[in-house]
């Protein structure tokens, strides 16, 4: 006689779970803001290209001349050139990054915005309130409840809320 | 920790720019006319050279038709203990080997083989430290506590200079202890390596080797 469904014999139902995925409800505890400044996170630099391919080109040549470099000469000119537009590019993204140019691509075509771009942007126009005190991040949102006590400030003293 | 560096920097201690201040006085010391074109003609009467100081010519600026940077370089870089007149006398001594001894072959040669004989010791020491220019360099870069070293490219200039340290350092081990003189095995160096053989091309060709070697590391190059 079967008291249960047969899918309770299932391995995970047996172990309480539910068989439908997880699902996860956002809810704003703290306002989604950033701060007026972004730190970089790695020093800003250009994608560099090692000119591996021109390397190995070099190399395979002086290879074949017995590491004569006389015959090579085009190899070398390709390798060389290649260097120097690498260094190009990337004092070119220098200049970018430290000027914070706005309204254009940056360097090598890249789309996104440098971090040193971003913090001129937000120093131009800063967020409202933002680190002066009550911190925005302590204001209770429109949706949240006095009672919820959200930033557990019950016992604190001061101003309320 | 900047600064703290810009102080320790400010001591001279280390320095990245040049000397702001010298025996000349800026103000009133000008700097003398090298060039002899510009030597025959009358200055302006404007140029404040006509009533300033002008500082002592170097002596590797003199105004004469056989400048040569290469030659200069050399020099320099063969100079030890700050002895640039003994450097220059070995250098223009070993010149001076050389075309004694390329005019010797000149005079024994045949008429064809006459035309393929470089009589000016000018163009063959040129020409030899041209063809010790090596390609690239290796230089250590630490990466998580291990030194590799890494070929890196050169420009002209410093190819130049280190085809011109290797010839030199060759030269000097030879002429240890009196085994030779110096100008003597820097006049058969040249003229080995205006022919593409010699120890400074076996030793720039060794340098490739070991690039060669090592150039798994390239893509160590920050």
């Amino acid at each position: 006689m079967m008291f249960s469904s047969p899918l309770l014999k299932e391995k995970a139902l047996a172990r309480g779970k539910s068989i439908y995925p997880k699902v996860a409800v956002f809810s704003e505890i703290l306002p989604l803001a950033s701060k007026n400044r972004v730190q970089a996170g790695q020093k800003p630099r250009a994608a560099s290209s090692s000119c591996t391919q021109e390397l190995q080109a070099l190399f395979g040549c002086l290879k074949k001349w017995e590491f004569d470099d006389v015959p090579c000469s085009k190899q070398h000119t390709l390798y060389m050139d290649c260097v120097h537009k690498g260094a190009e590019e990337a004092a070119a993204y220098r200049d970018a990054t430290r000027k914070g140019t706005l309204g254009e691509s940056g360097a090598g075509g890249k789309q996104s915005m440098t971090s040193a771009q971003f913090n001129k942007i937000q120093k131009l126009f800063p967020q409202p309130d933002l680190g002066k005190q009550p911190y925005r991040q302590m204001k209770r949102l429109p949706t949240q409840d006095y009672a919820d006590d959200t930033f557990h400030r019950k016992h604190w003293s001061g101003k309320r809320s | 920790m900047t600064t703290k560096l810009a102080r320790f920097a400010q001591k001279r201690w280390i320095s990245s720019t040049t000397s702001t201040s010298n025996m000349y006085d800026p103000r009133v010391f000008r700097d003398p006319v090298t060039n002899v074109q510009e030597l025959r003609k009358p200055l302006d009467s404007d140029d404040e050279r006509n009533f300033l100081f002008l500082k002592a010519m170097k002596s590797d600026a003199t105004p004469v038709f056989y400048r040569d940077h290469v030659i200069d370089k050399l020099i320099r870089v063969c100079t030890k203990d700050g002895e640039k007149e003994t450097s220059r006398k070995n250098v223009l001594s070993a010149l001076e080997i050389i075309k004694r001894r390329q005019y010797k072959a000149w005079a024994k040669a045949s008429e064809e083989e006459k035309k393929s004989i470089e009589l000016d010791p000018f163009l063959v020491a040129k020409k030899g430290i041209k063809n010790c220019h090596p390609l690239m360099k290796l230089q250590g870069v630490t990466r998580g506590g291990t030194t590799y070293q890494v070929p890196f490219p050169i420009e002209e200039p410093e190819a130049e200079f280190r085809a011109m340290k290797m010839m030199r350092d060759i030269c000097r081990v030879r002429s240890k202890h009196g085994e030779t003189h110096f100008k003597d095995i820097l006049a058969t160096e040249l003229l080995a390596a205006s022919q593409n053989e010699g120890s400074t091309i076996q030793a720039k060709q060794e340098l490739h080797k070991t690039c060669e070697a090592n150039r798994a590391y390239a893509h160590y190059r920050a």
